[in-house]
């Protein structure tokens, strides 16, 4: 859309579409890992989002929608490439994923992640996430999107989603384990069940 | 008749998508009873329950955004005149 858009359009985009925007900036914090630059690229995605406005499809999640303006806006500024996953397969994933928490179950990590002092921890291990794993990590469990629409957000099949979500978790797991073992903490460090898990 | 009780490798795969709340209804059910039978597979759901609780729980609020807002809002509506 090159031509500028009426009051009408402007008063129904600002109806929809600003009441996300606590959650956009959330997001977009969670992407640059920066107050300021956060705050530049929620403009920009307001004003792509405003231009594309007529493409919005209202029966659809309008902070997915946003989300999606967000992300691709963030990675076309900072021109960073989207890397590929060599294998994503949930099953496998899955498998993985009870392996690592059969192994950490018993010696009490739950107690240790749930300390004040991990959060720190947590919120570094989330953000540095490799970029794949990161972005659904993201969506999921920090901004409460749904599979199906992450997979909106960020145009792959649900089937991906869920197995970069599972993959993204066992990550996290593993880091927090050694982080708790660096910490001082009493957790043995599992061993991945490399045979089901996927490179 | 009485369908039989998932075994404890179907629930383990299937954990993810039942705390996500992913599944349908009757396999949300079917899992929900197989956990509060199974001395294995229950302490598993309870790590990641306590896992994802912890990995939520680490998240920023968004804080203020007054003035982020009024600021967007300028901008919006000087891209609408030009």
């Amino acid at each position: 859309m090159t031509t500028p858009p009426t009051d009408k359009t402007l008063s129904a985009f600002e109806a929809e579409a600003m009441q996300w925007l606590p959650d956009v900036l959330r997001f977009a914090r969670s992407l640059t890992r920066d107050q300021w630059n956060a705050e530049d690229l929620v403009q920009d995605t307001y004003l792509n989002a405003l231009r594309y406005w007529h493409q919005y499809d209202p029966a659809t999640d309008c902070r997915g929608w946003l989300f999606s303006i967000c992300r691709h806006r963030f990675y076309r500024i900072s021109s960073r490439a989207q890397r590929q996953v060599a294998v994503e397969d949930a099953e496998l994933e899955s498998l993985a994923a009870a392996a690592l928490s059969m192994s950490a179950t018993p010696v009490g990590f739950a107690d240790v992640l749930v300390r004040d002092d991990m959060r720190a921890a947590i919120k570094h291990a989330m953000e540095t996430l490799p970029q794949p794993y990161r972005d659904v990590a993201l969506l999921v469990d920090w901004h409460d999107q749904n599979y199906e629409t992450a997979a909106q957000t960020l145009g792959v099949p649900i089937g991906t989603i869920r197995s970069r979500l599972f993959r993204a978790r066992r990550i996290l797991q593993q880091r927090l384990l050694e982080h708790a073992r660096d910490a001082g903490f009493t957790v043995p460090i599992p061993t991945m069940r490399t045979e089901n898990a996927p490179t | 008749m009485m369908m039989p009780m998932m075994d404890c490798d179907s629930v383990l795969r299937k954990l993810w998508d039942y705390l996500d709340r992913e599944l349908t209804e009757d396999r949300m059910h079917e899992i929900e009873m197989h956990l509060e039978q199974c001395e294995k597979c229950r302490p598993q759901a309870d790590f990641r329950r306590a896992f994802q609780s912890a990995v939520t729980g680490a998240r920023d609020a968004a804080g203020d955004t007054a003035a982020l807002t009024e600021r967007v809002r300028r901008a919006l509506h000087d891209a609408a005149r030009q």
